[in-house]
């Protein structure tokens, strides 16, 4: 199975692609049908997701019509995109982007250092952006040494608006007008990337799992994400399947009633007996990684400094000796989301075999308070700082401060203090990180990685 | 004389694919963090991360380079006061982990002295643009061949110098190879040792054969050479350091100090050093700027230092020779010298023959190494240059 860094790559892999079986030479032309259960409601940059399934569209998607100044490196490092080049005054509080002169916007105008300057100025309230020759200079109100890895955030890419107020990109396909759900993109002819292969992209959006994958075994559609449970019946139908790397993080997080310090035990108990290998290697098909910190190995780098501290398990007896109101726990999972619903079940497998019991609640309406929530997290950005302030955020401060005192980290934070961050987060088993999941992609016949 | 083209993609791939990722150069950086963040005499006991399963996390350091650094980061901390112990009730564990993430490479280490844990890191940036090595290759070219032994050669447009042991030869290049023009005889009684070693060297239209005990000079384009005995004041080589030249029947060099040393390469700021000498005794050493070695490490017959402009910052590249010693091929090999440390550039290059020289060309932009085909019983002179890889 290919494996992608990001979602963004399996499909912007499957857009460059020609839609041309075993030609000597790519052959252009052709429409590459997507289908997806996100619902992308605006396709403006800088408008937050309303949910992971939309962010995870966003991801893919919006590179396809808008382009960053620049670009992370699937290997490591930044690459140029609308930038040419960037470099800073030394201090790390200037920065100036010399923007590529050879960028053809979707409506045939070039780009211009002031549109992307205009696109960038409302991003940031610390950001002072103006423009210098062919470059934008952005002033920061601190030093920030990798501020340009902000520059290469899908949040920070450059859409301009027309004078009706339609959003205007760069990127290697231009949206055209469609229906409700459906995106219709078409091939930017004077790309200056060069023009893709493909002549258009037509996706599906909110799109059941199961719906998108019956249209990729009957030959509707070319690539649709499919959930690690699919992977054997796609195998059995003789088709192919992609990866990315981890890019979403299933974890436990307890309610305010059982984050005291007296109900520790019990959490500390939870979060040791979830055997995190089988729940990897058997229900989620070997497709996914044991998470034994928030942020996966491949975005922080120290992950296994989580995975290799030695677990001081908690004693059944002491647990055992816990009155049964108290090891009785009440886990809450989307109920639309059946994944969820299966390893919520194989934990409260492995709750019971350390004396706790665990009801999964999956309430279509109201229903009784949970104690504990298995939430998704999703990592849509590409250093650790950001990662972990983005995570932060999600769980929000209600959460965060049950675990600890500490501040999300700054942009630019340094690795030793987000380490020290998220070991604090995890430190009272408030937040337990369960499993990191990739994004699958099943892919049709008529495409060929 | 045919050339033929040797296009050696050694390429530094990028670091996720690359042979092992070294953080030999985080090692002294994390060792000085951790030492300064634990009381003094205070026994630690240090340990290193290592995950077994590759498949679940990729870009990950192997085995070997972890075994590596977790010797580098204890000799640094040992350097440093550090008491480490194999175990001891209530030691300060150091839990030490390198691994990459999208933005740099780093170094993490968890200092727990009970409950209380301080994390410190090392972390080198990936940018490839602005901070992170340039990818390169090494383009080897064959230049030439012949029975005699070569001791140099200098590559100057169409021309090539040849020296041997016994005559400085010219040679001009033509559709049909490399034409002989001129050769002119070392004149002198002096006994060659047996592993001699000899410099040729075009300074416009200087021409200046340096030969152990033996200084010629000529013009590049005349047919004069006029050779000398060295006299009882040793003359220098042009090796990039100072040296009083190579002993009269032996093979090696001394700088003014009295240090023997094979070869030396000059090496740029970012080295911590300012020269990596290949030493008598095997092993290369890094001097300050007084010669003074103030670091050892691994091992190799000679060295010279090659520039590479790659539009990004690629560092002091050095390539090093060593032999084989019969029983498997000599080996050259690049390395970025960064922090007294050496880093691999690229996959070694085995040599079919066995190295004999190896001299960088004026202003370091290529090197000339010649190697001697026993079987064939006879020499061959390659030029190396860098290329950059994007």
């Amino acid at each position: 199975m290919k494996r992608f860094k990001f979602a963004s790559l399996a499909i912007a892999s499957a857009v460059a692609l020609p839609i041309a079986l075993h030609a000597a030479r790519p052959h252009y032309g052709g429409t590459l049908r997507i289908e997806m259960p996100g619902v992308i409601r605006t396709f403006d940059p800088a408008a937050r997701p309303g949910d992971s399934a939309e962010s995870a569209a966003r991801t893919s998607v919006l590179p396809l019509v808008f382009e960053t100044l620049l670009v992370a490196d699937p290997s490591g490092g930044l690459r140029p995109q609308l930038a040419a080049s960037w470099e800073h005054d030394g201090s790390g509080r200037r920065w100036r982007f010399r923007i590529r002169d050879t960028v053809t916007l979707h409506d045939g105008s070039r780009l211009q250092p002031a549109q992307v300057a205009a696109a960038l100025r409302p991003r940031e309230r610390a950001w002072k952006v103006g423009v210098d020759g062919d470059a934008v200079v952005i002033d920061l109100d601190r030093a920030q040494p990798d501020f340009p890895w902000d520059m290469a955030d899908v949040r920070n890419a450059i859409a301009t608006r027309t004078a009706a107020g339609d959003l205007v990109g760069s990127g290697p396909f231009r949206l055209e007008p469609t229906e409700p759900r459906r995106i219709a993109l078409r091939a930017h002819e004077d790309y200056w990337g060069g023009r893709p292969f493909v002549d258009a992209v037509q996706i599906a959006e909110g799109r059941a799992f199961g719906d998108a994958l019956a249209s990729l075994e009957l030959g509707r559609a070319d690539v649709v994400p499919v959930r690690p449970t699919d992977l054997r019946r796609l195998v059995q139908r003789g088709l192919r399947s992609v990866r990315t790397h981890s890019l979403e993080t299933f974890a436990l997080v307890f309610e305010p009633h059982r984050a005291t310090p007296a109900d520790h035990l019990v959490r500390h108990a939870v979060a040791t007996a979830i055997d995190r290998a089988t729940l990897s290697d058997v229900l989620l098909q070997r497709q996914s990684e044991p998470a034994g910190a928030l942020l996966p190995s491949w975005l922080s780098g120290y992950a296994p400094m989580f995975q290799g501290a030695p677990a001081s398990s908690s004693p059944r007896t002491a647990v055992a000796a816990l009155p049964p109101e108290r090891r009785a726990l009440t886990l809450r999972i989307d109920a639309a989301d059946p994944l969820a619903q299966s390893i919520a079940e194989r934990i409260a497998v492995d709750a019971r075999e350390a004396g706790i019991t665990i009801k999964v609640q999956a309430p279509a309406g109201l229903a009784p308070r949970p104690d504990v929530r298995l939430v998704r997290l999703t990592h849509d950005a590409t250093t650790p700082d950001r990662v972990l302030a983005a995570l932060m955020s999600a769980l929000g401060p209600r959460v965060t401060s049950l675990a600890t005192s500490e501040a999300a980290p700054e942009s630019g934070a340094p690795l030793d203090t987000v380490y020290r961050i998220e070991r604090a987060l995890l430190e009272r088993d408030v937040i337990v990180p369960v499993v990191h999941l990739p994004a699958l992609y099943g892919l049709g016949e008529r495409l060929e990685f | 004389m045919a050339t033929r083209v040797l296009m050696l993609s050694l390429t530094i791939a990028p670091l996720s694919a690359q042979p092992p990722s070294s953080y030999q150069d985080l090692a002294t950086e994390l060792a000085a963090k951790v030492a300064a963040a634990l009381p003094p005499a205070e026994p630690a006991i240090l340990s290193f991360s290592a995950i077994d399963s590759a498949d679940s996390v990729v870009d990950i350091v192997d085995r070997a380079t972890v075994t590596q650094a977790n010797a580098d980061l204890a000799r640094a901390l040992t350097a440093r006061g550090v008491r480490l112990v194999e175990r001891a009730d209530g030691a300060t564990v150091i839990r030490v982990s390198c691994h990459e993430n999208l933005r740099e490479r780093a170094c993490v280490a968890d200092i727990a002295q009970g409950a209380t844990h301080r994390a410190v890191a090392a972390t080198r940036p990936l940018d490839p643009r602005t901070n992170g090595p340039a990818s390169l290759a090494l383009d080897l070219q064959r230049l030439f061949m012949q029975r005699a032994p070569i001791l140099d050669a200098v590559l100057a447009g169409d021309r090539l110098v040849v020296l041997d042991p016994f005559s400085v030869t010219r040679y001009q290049r033509n559709e049909a190879g490399w034409q002989r023009t001129d050769s002119q005889a070392i004149a002198t009684s002096r006994v060659w040792p047996r592993d001699i070693r000899g410099k040729v060297q075009l300074d416009g239209p200087r021409l200046d054969a340096f030969l152990p005990g033996v200084v010629c000079r000529g013009t590049s384009d005349a047919t004069r050479l006029a050779c000398a005995p060295a006299g009882d004041v040793r003359q220098p080589w042009p090796l990039g350091i100072d040296n009083t030249g190579i002993e009269a029947n032996r093979n090696y060099f001394y700088t003014p100090e009295g240090l023997p040393f094979f070869a030396a390469a000059p090496l740029g700021p970012d080295a911590n050093a300012r020269w990596l000498v290949a030493g008598s005794s095997g092993a290369l050493l890094f001097l300050d700027d007084s010669r003074r070695v103030v670091a050892t490490i691994a091992s190799g017959d000679d060295v010279v230092a090659l520039n590479a402009a790659c539009g990004g910052p690629v560092g002091t590249v050095v390539l090093v020779a060593s032999s084989g010693h019969g029983e498997r091929p000599d080996t050259l090999r690049l390395y970025r010298a960064v922090h007294r440390q050496l880093i691999p550039a690229a996959a070694p290059f085995e040599l079919s023959g066995r190295f004999t020289a190896l001299w960088a060309a004026p202003g370091a932009t290529a090197a000339i190494a010649v190697s001697h085909d026993t079987a064939a019983n006879r020499y061959e002179a390659f030029q190396i240059r860098i290329a950059c890889d994007r």
